[in-house]
């Protein structure tokens, strides 16, 4: 196992010289960053890199949040506005169905069904401008066979 | 002519409150309520706060911006480009309260921003047109006659359209009107009008524009194409001139195309002819496609190889001054090539991303300019187009201004917001890329590009180290920290092994 060494730069409290004990010359320049969520960002070797705040789920980008058993509750990825509500509260839908359409920094952002279900709820409606993480389309779980 | 107002904000703004300041002019910004500390903001000489958030509340509201220059005395209006860089009633506006506008007249605007009649225009001039026909969207059957017409597969455009938004390439007659319906919304919603009309789409064509310019005596020149073949969903990413499959007669061939199109038109100030090219060499044929009345964001590729600035030059001709050099002295020298920084997250599906910049460092080299519209601890609004900063590399070669560009795009530093600097970078390093050989679907055509590659062995670790002394240190180490902190001492928590590599 490698043991790491960290040294701050003087005068640039961003950066950083990583490199490792026992080898010295291979060192490498780190500009870091902690957020407001305490995920730490790190430049590296010209790639970014985001290390999650302790504690806190990974961010999975291909999975939607609330994805998975039980009630799913879908939220915007980001500060958004809608411009549409595909389905009201009862329909079917299959996954990867559109059930919002949201605009965001001009382009068009569809926020698809992550699983088969029921509409629970909807909790938005067109023209309102949305944050991350509220919850605007509540799907039960359920396939056309068990939701008959 | 003495105090310049910009109708814009980001980098564009930045960058025409630069050129004003050459002239010895004044600059007055105008904000919306989440710019009021932005870096264009922070350039001009005075700032009129329109208010508002969205485009439409401010950087789309003409009264309010023909009213703040009233306020601040300013005798000019320059647009930058999109918000109302396209719109022909801010020239009209700035005409009716004795202002100069930066830019076209109405008319030529007027004429190149409906797609539909530009074609006609433009096939009465002679200019060949990629075939096309305008359609009713509520009659269907008369949508799929025409799209059989035209042959599969098609584009179905908003004649009001541009920047990819209200386009849908359709492969069948079975999602055409679907796209149709998607189109017509988005068109309407962007441009406050759903008129549509169909193309043919031209499989393997390059995207190749020309820069022209026109005075006020009459006299109009070419300055040469820009290469703008990577686009994703159309939105343009990387840009170069001089394309890598021009020839000398080509490009002499669609600069008086270009040209004509212009004069056709009875344009005036600097503007751009897109056109499609299929095939290569003495074989290509170029097709008209659209002319963008504006400065176009990739305009400094044009700059660096021409070393005209395009920005002074819009202002000498809305001085009334003729054009500086003639059209057989424009020359080129080298190759230069620009991307684009948005904030975006490629592994994320490109999703427009918002937030604070806790780090932002642009990079700096010989032959590498950056334009850049945001600066370190801002938070990027939600509102407005993610576009953060353009990297422009040059060089004597296209090989030199490639490896620039790569360097540029590694030691450019944006932390806290996700960007697509990393994606750029492995864009860049495609062989097809490097050898030129790419088309307008190539980039969609290569969505494993999108995805983060797997760090290096010794970076994960390194990573770890970092981030735990980094998290110790709430992010930053005082200037009066002496000595090193070895990471073996902190627990390793399973979650920080999971850290995703972003771009």
């Amino acid at each position: 196992m490698a043991e790491w060494h960290v040294e701050p730069v003087d005068g640039d409290p961003r950066t950083w010289i990583v490199g490792r004990r026992e080898d010295p010359r291979a060192q490498r320049t780190v500009v870091g960053a902690v957020d407001a969520r305490g995920n730490v960002w790190l430049r590296i070797d010209g790639r970014t890199c985001v290390m999650p705040a302790p504690g806190a789920a990974r961010p999975s980008p291909d999975a939607p949040s609330g994805a998975g058993a039980g009630p799913a509750t879908l939220t915007s990825p980001m500060p958004a506005t809608v411009t549409r509500v595909a389905v009201t509260t009862d329909d079917r839908v299959r996954a990867g169905d559109t059930l919002l359409l949201l605009e965001a920094m001009k382009m068009e952002v569809p926020l698809r069904a992550p699983h088969d279900g029921v509409v629970a709820d909807v909790r938005c409606a067109v023209g309102d401008l949305v944050q991350p993480g509220v919850p605007l389309v509540v799907l039960h779980e359920g396939t056309d066979d068990d939701a008959a | 002519m003495r105090r310049v107002l910009i109708a814009n904000r980001g980098e564009i703004a930045v960058r025409i409150a630069r050129a004003c300041r050459e002239r010895d002019l004044e600059v007055v910004a105008v904000c919306s309520d989440a710019d009021r500390a932005a870096p264009h903001v922070l350039a001009a000489d005075e700032v009129v706060v329109l208010g508002g958030r969205t485009p439409s509340e401010s950087y789309l509201d003409i009264d309010r911006i023909i009213e703040a220059a009233r306020a601040t005395g300013a005798d000019a209006i320059h647009p930058g480009y999109g918000f109302l860089s396209e719109d022909p009633a801010l020239p009209e506006a700035c005409a009716a309260a004795g202002l100069t506008f930066i830019g076209p007249p109405a008319g030529a605007v007027r004429a190149m921003g409906s797609k539909i009649e530009a074609r006609l225009l433009m096939e009465a001039a002679g200019v060949p047109c990629v075939p096309g026909v305008g359609i009713d969207p509520a009659d269907a059957d008369g949508v799929a006659a025409a799209a059989e017409r035209l042959g599969y597969p098609v584009l179905v455009k908003a004649s009001a359209g541009g920047g990819g938004r209200g386009m849908r390439r359709v492969d069948g007659p079975d999602a055409l009107a679907a796209a149709v319906a998607a189109a017509q919304r988005e068109a309407a919603a962007a441009f406050g009008d759903g008129t549509l009309f169909l193309e043919r789409l031209l499989v393997g064509a390059r995207h190749v524009e020309v820069q022209i310019a026109a005075d006020t005596q009459g006299a109009c020149i070419h300055l040469g194409e820009r290469e703008c073949s990577l686009q994703r969903r159309h939105q343009k990413v990387i840009e170069e001139a001089p394309s890598p499959m021009m020839s000398p007669q080509l490009r002499e061939a669609m600069g008086t195309t270009a040209v004509a199109a212009a004069l056709a038109v009875g344009y005036r100030n600097v503007g751009t002819v897109e056109f499609l090219v299929i095939g290569t060499g003495a074989s290509a044929e170029h097709y008209f496609l659209e002319m963008n009345t504006r400065l176009q964001v990739e305009h400094p590729v044009t700059e660096a190889v021409t070393g005209v600035d395009l920005v002074h030059l819009q202002f000498d001709i809305a001085e009334g001054r003729p054009l500086p050099l003639a059209r057989d002295a424009v020359t080129w020298r080298g190759h230069a090539i620009e991307c684009r920084v948005y904030a975006e997250a490629p592994a994320d599906g490109f999703l427009p991303q918002a937030g604070r910049l806790l780090v932002y460092r642009e990079p700096s080299a010989p032959g590498v300019r950056v334009d850049g519209g945001v600066r370190e601890g801002q938070d990027v609004p939600p509102y407005y187009d993610p576009l953060l900063a353009k990297v422009i590399a040059s060089a004597e070669t296209r090989p030199l201004a490639l490896a620039r560009m790569r360097e540029a795009l590694r030691s450019f530093v944006v932390l806290g917001v996700a960007t697509n600097i990393d994606y750029l970078q492995r864009v860049l390093a495609h062989p097809d890329v490097q050898r030129g050989a790419v088309h307008t679907a190539w980039l969609d055509a290569h969505p494993e590009l999108a995805q983060d590659e797997p760090p290096p062995p010794d970076a994960m670790g390194m990573a770890e180290a970092a981030a735990a002394v980094i998290r110790r240190h709430g992010g930053m180490h005082g200037t009066a920290a002496a000595g090193a902190y070895a990471a073996r001492d902190v627990t390793a928590d399973p979650f920080e092994t999971l850290g995703a590599w972003r771009g």
